[in-house]
């Protein structure tokens, strides 16, 4: 996480930036970007949920690759994998036996 | 020596302190975020308990979790190979939150540590087993030294059920069932298909068995099916269950709904469709098998220990019907279920585990529930301040007086004493209290106070030099663990409809009395909780009877009220007629007009 100082440093270059470019180069796209900065500015409200929405929208985005990205990995591996699984038959009993005595507290398997 | 043991993330997050053994401090995180069954990280109650003792996270020598994650990611991914390709959703709904944080579970828990408080120094965090902790925290409580310890739930790491072999300085855990064989979520797909949720409405689907007919043809009929064609009973009591019949394996749901109503030739009941016969006489034939199956376990459990002493623990064992048909057997010589045994008790398990593991067992005779949240004068006073209300500080014995006149008068009284129950049942600290003689009081606390299901019976508590007079073959039973046939009463005719056999209870005690004559009763001595013992004989006083209803202090949907603040706003919002706060007491009628006004929510369904 970027704190709240540095944000509003990176800001400032920002701002700074395209207003060079808007004056020295004429960028048209700069001056836009600057008023759309002003107008969020004016309104902390919707600026905020402007912000909340962005990042809802990033993280949706980012699960749904995400997603994509394990179903192929299900696809690919998985589903091949799975036709070396040899299913466990039981007659009389679903016990095992185990005849544990130690649990080892060190590790989280 | 200061350990802390918790459990999280999968329902009923729990945190327990012992200190060189002794339990120190026990409490569900429902009680404080107000969410039943929350299953994130304990942070509010470790905040509690640390304030409370004093203490700072650096000075608690041990942190103990209370299973093994790495071993339930094994099953996970086992499992979705296994059932691959139709596993698909379950692997895309799982894989997220464990590649994310939960596979590095040392650092997801010192993150949260730290955001608790920030000069947390890092300690190892140790993990129990998820089974061993049930185990632990039945037999490390228990009045024993050496018993055979059995564990059911839904599924732990892998286990479903264990048996141990408990002695004070070693255990050995015997036989395992492994999942998906799983007795636990077996009685879950029952509850699913009764229209009940998952992990909360199992206890409602018990108490729904007695309104079932055991002659009745359609009771035999699922029996004979669940049998045939849902479920395996070895002779040993471990079950091969039908996956065919069954989703959760691979799925998002429970059970294939489509193959269980074709096979019972009855729908899945929709929760807010009406309760019909069919599902009474359902719910019996599950309770029926479930007890089958428990019996057989406990029989095998008994000729491979040849121990005199059990130790039931896991969720099923709060079926406390079951609990009752396994003691009547009379296979062991002494029982014992501590009042937590679902996955909440498994945080005091662990770390009650990990400190016997170098340390002898001193068997406990004295181990109360009541391991709670406390609050002093001070604060209840600032609480009813707070919401302007008129209250009385009353000396105790005129404050009992006063209270067993009014139950007598059948007026419900919302009961809020010292430190709050360790465990689901609400054992008389946090407690609703009423007469059982009124014949009107079942449905006027089912639906004006509790507002829950008109079926749903409600537990006596009485003196256990007492409660023999009234109830069968008693014995101490002080966490409402097993269920005792009422004295006197009498059976109705099963040709009548739910609503008038339910409405002719022929009982001394019918608000406390269940369509089969049973009830879950609390027995209480002077030492176990002195105040409501000697409310209870001062009710025996004015009635003739040592027997009072004893509800949780709670409305449908909600967890156990935990603060005065949350006692009063259930007073508020309910039919109560008066609040007992510690001695302070609070009557509706003079703060009517504050109870009108208050703003009063919808609850959720539970």
């Amino acid at each position: 996480m970027i704190d709240l100082k540095s944000q509003s440093l990176i800001l400032k270059v920002l701002l700074i930036s395209h207003g060079v470019y808007f004056f020295k180069f004429d960028l048209k796209i700069s001056a836009y970007i600057i008023l759309a900065a002003i107008v969020l500015a004016m309104i902390p409200k919707f600026s905020s949920c402007v912000d909340v929405g962005i990042e809802k929208l990033v993280r949706t985005i980012g699960l749904g690759v995400f997603k994509i990205v394990l179903t192929l990995f299900y696809i690919l591996v998985f589903i091949p994998l799975s036709f070396f699984v040899t299913k466990k038959k039981t007659a009389n009993t679903s016990y095992e036996e185990i005849n544990k005595t130690e649990i080892n507290f060190e590790r989280p398997w | 020596m200061y350990i802390l043991g918790f459990s999280a993330f999968y329902h009923d997050s729990a945190v327990a302190l012992i200190k060189d053994g002794k339990v120190l401090f026990a409490a569900q995180e429902e009680r404080f975020t107000r969410v039943k069954n929350d299953s994130s990280f304990p942070k509010n109650a470790i905040k509690f308990v640390l304030q409370e003792e004093g203490l700072t996270i650096n000075e608690i020598d041990h942190i103990v979790f209370y299973d093994k994650p790495w071993i339930k990611f094994e099953r996970i991914v086992e499992s979705v190979l296994s059932t691959s390709p139709r596993s698909l959703f379950q692997f895309l709904n799982a894989m997220p939150s464990w590649l994310g944080e939960k596979l590095n579970f040392r650092k997801l828990i010192r993150n949260k540590f730290v955001e608790l408080d920030k000069s947390y120094i890092e300690k190892k965090i140790l993990f129990s087993e998820h089974h061993f902790s049930h185990a632990a925290s039945t037999f490390y409580t228990s009045p024993f030294d050496e018993a055979c310890v059995v564990n059911i739930d839904g599924v732990g790491e892998w286990s479903t059920l264990t048996i141990y072999e408990f002695k004070k300085d070693s255990h050995k855990l015997l036989k395992q069932m492994n999942y998906p064989n799983s007795i636990g979520i077996l009685y879950s797909a029952f509850t699913y298909f009764c229209g009940f949720k998952i992990n909360s409405g199992e206890y409602k689907l018990m108490g729904l068995a007695p309104y079932g007919v055991q002659k009745n043809e359609r009771t035999q009929f699922f029996i004979q099916k669940i049998k045939e064609e849902l479920v395996t009973i070895h002779a040993d009591g471990s079950v091969r269950i039908n996956l065919d019949h069954f989703m959760y394996h691979y799925g998002n749901r429970t059970i294939n709904e489509r193959n269980w109503e074709r096979i019972f030739k009855l729908k899945t009941k929709n929760p807010d469709a009406e309760l019909t016969q069919d599902y009474c006489d359902f719910a019996l034939a599950a309770q029926i098998v479930t007890e089958e199956i428990l019996l057989k376990i406990i029989a095998h459990a008994k000729s491979i220990t040849s121990k005199e002493n059990l130790c039931l623990s896991g969720g099923v064992a709060l079926n406390c019907v079951a609990n009752s048909k396994i003691r009547s057997k009379n296979l062991f010589s002494n029982y014992w279920i501590h009042p937590s045994p679902g996955d909440a008790g498994g945080a005091l398990g662990a770390a009650l585990g990990y400190y016997y593991k170098d340390q002898d067992y001193k068997p406990n005779h004295n181990f109360s529930p009541y391991l709670g949240p406390s609050y002093s004068n001070k604060e209840i006073e600032q609480a009813l301040k707070k919401f302007k209300l008129k209250f009385e500080l009353l000396e105790q014995d005129s404050l009992l007086q006063t209270v067993a006149e009014l139950i007598n008068k059948n007026k419900v009284v919302g009961w809020f004493q010292g430190r709050l129950e360790w465990g689901p049942r609400a054992l008389g600290n946090r407690s609703i209290l009423a007469n059982p003689t009124s014949r009107d009081m079942q449905s006027k606390l089912n639906l004006a106070i509790k507002f829950r299901e008109g079926f749903r019976p409600f537990a006596p508590v009485s003196t256990y030099q007492d409660a023999q007079r009234y109830f069968e073959s008693v014995f101490d039973n002080p966490f409402m663990q097993y269920v005792h046939q009422v004295k006197g009463f009498v059976p109705s005719s099963t040709n009548q409809t739910l609503k008038e056999r339910l409405k002719n209870i022929n009982s001394p005690l019918p608000a406390i009395t269940h369509l089969d004559g049973s009830a879950r009763l609390q027995t209480v001595t002077e030492k176990q909780n002195e105040k409501l013992f000697k409310l209870i004989k001062y009710f025996e006083a004015v009635s003739g009877f040592p027997v009072l209803i004893n509800t949780s202090f709670n409305v449908r949907g909600e967890p156990i009220v935990n603060r005065p603040e949350e006692a009063i706003e259930c007073f508020l919002e309910t039919k109560m007629d008066l609040l007992v706060l510690d001695n302070f007491i609070i009557f509706k009628d003079e703060n009517l007009e504050i109870a009108n006004s208050f703003n009063k929510r919808k609850f959720a369904l539970d």
